[in-house]
């Protein structure tokens, strides 16, 4: 049943954004992990819209926020306003109080205001002037970045690229897709046909359901090889942590939850495997990253046990 | 300077455990320079010293050498060389410092332990030896990987050495030896007890104190009785009063004895450096490369430095025929001397009608005259056997029997001394005797007409038990030596004895087995596989086989070595899983080593049609019970039934 | 007629192999080494006095230990073989330091011990390897020149067990690392940021380091930052704003170094480069034919050193690295 109404959801997804079915996929999967999402592409590329479908798809909220060097922590979390009148300060939730949030072009936030995002990203609360507020579950945040653009803006360092589960490249449609995108409708008006395939609870369900996928004795041997992999090969500047397992882990539960299984393969770890780890790895010769080719041919390395 | 690694501390123990056989050999200051040596390194490996210099090191080799030289009184001489090791031994360690000197000194202890197997060859030794290379390789081992564990390595040495070992035996039975020596080198005189040329009044009663091992006869058949277990050796013609000499040696006999009551049996002679064999009274047959004389005493050709085994048949009941001519030499005695004696002998001879009635004459002057048979005789006076046989009246075997065959000649009758030993004691778990220094015994041969020569054993007058059980019982306790004395009583001594048995029967094994082994073996085994050594081609062939065998056994050990897979290791359903895999690789259908179950069942799918199906059924059991916790015992059932049916040829 | 593998073993012995790769034994040599060779001897000299006095003990010893040497020989061999070599790779050094180029190296089966890891002429590592050694094998080579440096054949040898026989095997490994041409203090004039050359002192950002002024409160800013002072003082809610100073923005131009000679414009930039770094600036770099826009941190630095140490090299050298 799960397998339809997923197939469903890509399906939908997928009449909005053309020739991307691999992405969405990817994206559906880091949701129902309770992951983050980091896209990483250049504008006009569908990211808003695919973050939209999916919110429209699942039967959650969305709100966008766009990122500026002037902004500040308040600007997402929320700030108390000082009534004048009444003589006391009223909290004002900021649109970080939502299902999901799209943070457009990250890395022009400077270091702390990207520090609160993230802190909130993983704690699943907000504390604004002293006080704690929970935010409300599921809530899940696709940032993205526009990798060729350098002047002026903060690259997330390591230890926050680290909190998103997954970073994605959409890249251009195919040629025939371009082709059906300036043919077709404008995207305005098919989001507005897309209807919700689930609701709140029925994704916080999935999610729960997900944790309970079987990983047996022999899969989890082999993703403890892949992470020894990246830790002992001279290729890396720093292997992967404990908590990138921890995110492999989650991926591939979810993905195979999403295939319509309730143990995950080998074959589920490596084929969301160049998206989890992508990030989080740096070349020993120029602390560049990876292409996802590059990681693909080092899992080749490491056989199944 | 450097200071010592500490990786010298097993070189040193290396050393010691190969030297400490040879400790009784050393003389006393080799031993103590060692051991000075030794714990001046384990102090600086302690302290962290750098140790002596060039020169010091130089003046204590100088040193080292000149002290052997000194108290050997020679250099390059057997002793001489295992004291030379020695020094070296004690020295090596001490200008150990490069990876290349540490190698070496191990050598030195290999070398050390060959030595020791030049001095004795026992069962003992040889263990020995084991443990000995055992150590050394040990820390051979760890002189080439010092980082690893000592026990590790230990077990690793184990593991090369038995592993070494099939080879061994194989090179040791088949590697064709030699007849004889290379080159005759002058070897020490070691002291070893036995019979010499001469006997004197007292030498055998000596050798009772001795316990170590004459020889041991292994028979095939049954054992002779006690009072049959005669074991000549040498035969004494020449009487010069006091003293018996071998006098002139006999030819070689000619003709075949007519004899009954035959055993065979092998001997396994310890070394005695001297040329004769012991047998059955009497030997028939001459073993490698002795020769049987005309008194039946068996002469080898070379000294016996080894421990070796002959093979012998013996007759206990005989008839050597007529008195020979040159046998007539057994009717002389010295001109003067032993008045007395020589008178009562005539007057017997006057007396008796027959000879064997003289004999009876002699006995029972024996008998009847209060001898006593001790092991402490006195001493006697210039003539010795007057003062025996009239006036102390106190002797061992080579007293009765040197009065009686002097008697004997005295009256007429031809005599001879015979030396060997008596008896012996049969092993409990082994059909054979062992017969110890202890055992040994003199007795008379005196030749009778129409009976040829015939053995009188005088002892028997005096003290019967002699001849039936032996020392023990024959003499009184308090004069037997410590190891016969049967103090202990009990259960402790039957222990005892039970485990002394034990380890001769053992002991017989291995002698038989490996110290025993000659040209003469090897040719017979040799023969019954087709190789006949006397020929060159023979010698070839063996040669060839052994290469055979050797590169055979290589790779078998590669075998073993350069296995693939520990797979028996790995859980079944994984076990299985790579038997499936490696059927299709068979096909043509290799899985690559990071390819998941599905991914694979779909690329033979896409490959093959045919066999889409079954490589699906037995993929999604595989994934079942390796993946899912669906897992029974029922699919695994049928799993491995799949599996092991499963065929991608059709 | 020969195996296609038995041809290619003997062709192509020599070809730079790609990892992973597993050591076979048919790529071993084995030779005794000088003491094996004495130990042979002494091997010799044990038989002749064993025939000589024809003692089996003898025999016995010299042939257990002529036995433990062949299979000692065996050992030897297994000690190298079934070692896997998964990935190996570099750091990039400056000219004329050492090179370490790591091996991942794991041995599935049982460990081989005391294996030496080395470039021909250059220093041996010794180490263990098991099948879960955490320690990567370091192995080093002194660099001559700046560019894309390949180290050559790498010997793997052992002479474990017993000391007795030297197994080795050569194996060109495709593997390369980076080499920086080497540091040189010289005169460089630093050109101006092209963009905003209007600030001496390096841009402004909004920061939190240094006080710059009171403006008028706006919803949102943050409690803390109202000057509650000026505002019990009568006046209007202000805020107090801040600023960070980033460093000037600056560009190192290949012009602007005076030396004639090439290598020597190259080190002097690469000094450059690394004291800009220090100083935590933020530069680019412009070579001829190549343009690195302005940008900070360690990604950064080792961009702009490996654009000058592959600078007018053949463009496969460049691509190899990549």
């Amino acid at each position: 049943m799960m397998e339809q109404k997923y197939e469903d959801i890509v399906q939908q997804i997928g009449t909005v954004i053309l020739g991307k079915e691999k992405q969405i996929r990817l994206a559906l999967t880091c949701l129902f992990a309770q992951g983050h999402l980091l896209i990483e592409d250049m504008p006009g590329i569908g990211k808003t819209t695919l973050a939209k479908v999916l919110s429209v798809c699942l039967g959650l909220s969305f709100r966008r926020i766009q990122c500026t060097s002037d902004m500040l922590p308040g600007d997402i979390l929320g700030v108390s306003v000082f009534e004048q009148k009444s003589g006391s300060f009223i909290f004002h939730p900021g649109p970080i109080f939502t299902h999901v949030l799209l943070s457009d072009e990250i890395n022009r936030a400077t270091p702390k205001t990207q520090s609160a995002l993230l802190e909130a990203m993983e704690e699943q609360q907000v504390t604004v002037e002293g006080k704690t507020r929970r935010l409300e579950e599921p809530f899940f945040v696709i940032a993205t970045q526009n990798p060729f653009e350098y002047s002026g803006t903060f690259p997330l360092p390591e230890s926050q690229l680290d909190r998103f589960l997954m970073r994605i490249e959409i890249g251009y449609p195919g040629r025939q897709a371009e082709h059906q995108l300036l043919k077709g409708d404008e995207p305005k008006s098919l989001l507005a046909k897309i209807k919700p395939c689930l609701d709140k609870e029925e994704v916080l369900k999935i999610q729960r359901k997900i944790s309970g996928v079987h990983v047996s004795d022999a899969m989890l041997e082999y993703l403890q090889d892949i992470l020894d992999f990246t830790r002992r090969s001279p290729h890396f500047y720093m292997g992967l942590s404990p908590r990138a397992g921890m995110a492999l882990l989650q991926t591939a539960k979810s993905w195979s939850f999403l295939h319509g299984r309730d143990y995950a393969l080998p074959e589920d770890l490596q084929q969301i495997l160049p998206w989890v780890i992508g990030h989080r790895l740096r070349s020993k010769d120029d602390l560049q990253q990876f292409s996802n080719e590059k990681i693909n041919a080092f899992i080749m390395e490491v056989p199944i046990p | 300077m450097k200071p010592y690694d500490k990786n010298i501390i097993p070189i040193i123990c290396a050393l010691a455990i190969a030297l400490a056989p040879q400790i009784p050999h050393l003389k006393p200051w080799v031993v103590g320079w060692c051991i000075l040596l030794w714990s001046y390194m384990f102090l600086a490996v302690r302290y962290g010293w750098a140790g002596p210099g060039k020169v010091t090191r130089f003046l204590l080799t100088a040193g080292g050498f000149l002290g052997v030289a000194v108290s050997y009184g020679k250099i390059l001489g057997g002793g001489a060389f295992i004291g030379l090791l020695a020094i070296m031994a004690g020295l090596k360690p001490l200008e150990t410092k490069t990876h290349r000197d540490k190698m070496i000194a191990v050598f030195i202890a290999y070398f050390i332990v060959i030595t020791s197997l030049f001095e004795s060859e026992n069962l003992a030794i040889t263990i020995y030896m084991f443990l000995s290379v055992l150590i050394s390789t040990a820390v051979l081992i760890h002189v080439n990987h010092p980082s690893g564990k000592l026990k590790a390595n230990v077990k690793q040495s184990a593991k090369i050495m038995v592993q070494a070992i099939p080879l061994m035996i194989l090179l040791f039975f088949l590697f064709p030896r030699l007849q004889g020596s290379l080159w005759g080198l002058a070897r020490q005189k070691t002291a070893h007890t036995g019979f010499t040329e001469s006997l004197n009044m007292g030498d055998i009663s000596k050798l009772v104190h001795n316990d170590k091992a004459a020889f041991r006869a292994e028979f095939s058949g049954d054992l002779p009785e006690p009072a049959k277990r005669y074991w000549r050796g040498i035969v004494l013609w020449r009487c010069e009063g006091a003293r018996w000499h071998v006098g002139i040696r006999a030819p070689q006999l000619q003709h075949e004895t007519k004899a009954a009551e035959p055993y065979e049996y092998s001997v396994i002679i310890e070394p005695h450096n001297k040329r004769w064999l012991f047998a059955l009274d009497l030997p028939s047959n001459a073993p490698g490369r002795s020769i049987l004389l005309d008194d039946y005493s068996l002469r080898l050709n070379y000294n016996l430095r080894h421990k070796q085994r002959f093979n012998l048949r013996s007759y206990t009941s005989y008839n050597t025929g007529p008195l020979k001519p040159w046998e007539r030499t057994a009717l002389k005695l010295p001109a003067r001397g032993n008045e007395n004696a020589r008178e009562l002998a005539l007057l017997w001879a006057l007396e008796a009608e027959t000879d064997e009635q003289i004999i009876e004459s002699a006995l029972n002057y024996f008998k009847e005259n209060n001898f006593l048979y001790t092991l402490n005789p006195p001493l006697l006076g210039s003539n010795p056997i007057d003062d025996f046989l009239f006036n102390k009246k106190q002797g061992y075997c080579e007293h009765f029997a040197s009065a009686f065959a002097f008697l004997m000649r005295a009256a007429g009758i031809p005599a001879r001394l015979v030396g060997g030993y008596l008896g012996g004691k049969p092993n409990l778990y082994g059909n054979f005797i062992s017969v110890r220094q202890s055992d040994a015994h003199v007795w008379v041969e005196v030749w009778l007409q129409g009976k040829g020569w015939t053995r009188v054993d005088p002892t028997y007058a005096v003290a019967p038990s002699r001849i039936d059980q032996g020392m023990e019982t024959a003499v009184s306790a308090d004069e037997l030596p410590g190891f016969l004395s049967s103090g202990q009583q009990g259960v402790f001594s039957g222990i005892q004895e039970v485990i002394r048995n034990r380890w001769e029967a053992i002991n017989a094994k291995w002698d038989s087995f490996f110290i025993g082994y000659s040209y003469d073996d090897q040719k017979s085994f040799l023969l019954r596989f087709g190789i006949n050594l006397e020929t060159l081609k023979g010698k070839l062939k063996s040669l060839l086989a052994i290469v055979a065998l050797i590169i055979l056994s290589g790779i078998i050990l590669s075998l073993r070595l350069f296995r693939k897979h520990h797979v028996g290791r790995r859980d079944p359903v994984q076990r299985f899983y790579i038997r499936f895999c490696s059927k299709l690789e068979k096909a043509g259908f290799p899985r690559r080593s990071d390819q998941g179950p599905r991914d694979y069942a779909k690329e033979i799918g896409q490959k093959k049609r045919s066999l889409k199906e079954r490589v699906d059924e037995i993929i999604d059991l595989y994934i079942i019970l390796r993946y899912t916790r669906r897992g029974n015992a029922n699919y695994m059932k049928k799993y491995v039934f799949l599996v092991n049916q499963f065929n991608p040829r059709h | 007629m020969i195996k296609s593998g038995t041809l290619k073993f003997f062709f192509l012995r020599n070809a730079p192999i790609q990892l992973p790769h597993q050591l076979h034994w048919r790529r071993i040599f084995i030779l005794p080494t000088a003491q094996g060779l004495l130990f042979i001897i002494i091997l010799l000299g044990m038989l002749i006095g064993s025939i000589n006095y024809s003692n089996n003990l003898g025999f016995l010893l010299t042939f257990l230990l002529g036995s433990m040497t062949f299979i000692s020989m065996l050992y030897a061999i297994r000690n190298l073989t079934g070692i896997r070599i998964i990935s190996s790779g570099a750091e990039p050094v400056f000219a004329e330091e050492s090179a370490v180029f790591e091996f991942y190296v794991i041995s599935e089966k049982d460990p081989r011990f005391a294996v030496t890891f080395y470039y021909k002429g250059e220093k041996e590592t010794v180490k263990d390897i098991t099948s879960d050694s955490n320690s990567k094998i370091k192995v080093h080579v002194m660099t001559k020149k700046r560019g894309k440096f390949s180290p050559g054949s790498l010997v793997i040898s052992s002479r474990y067990p017993m000391g007795l026989f030297r197994a080795w095997v050569v194996l060109r490994i495709n593997t390369a690392c980076t080499v920086y041409p080497k540091p040189l203090a010289g005169q460089v004039k630093l050109g101006a940021d092209m963009s905003s050359g209007d600030d001496e002192n390096g841009n402004e950002i909004p920061g939190v380091d240094d006080f710059k002024e009171l403006r008028p409160y706006q919803p949102g800013d943050p409690l803390q930052r109202i000057s509650w002072k000026a505002f019990s003082r009568g006046l209007d809610l202000l805020t107090k704003s801040f600023v960070g100073k980033a460093g000037s923005a600056v560009f190192l131009n290949w012009d602007s170094v005076t030396s004639m000679n090439v290598e020597k414009k190259l080190s002097i930039l690469t000094h450059g480069i690394l004291k800009l770094h220090r100083m935590n600036q933020v530069y680019g770099l412009n070579l001829p034919g190549e343009f690195i826009d302005q940008g900070s941190g360690e990604a950064h630095k080792h961009k702009c050193l490996k654009a000058l140490a592959m600078f007018a090299l053949p463009m496969k050298d460049y691509e190899a690295l990549r």
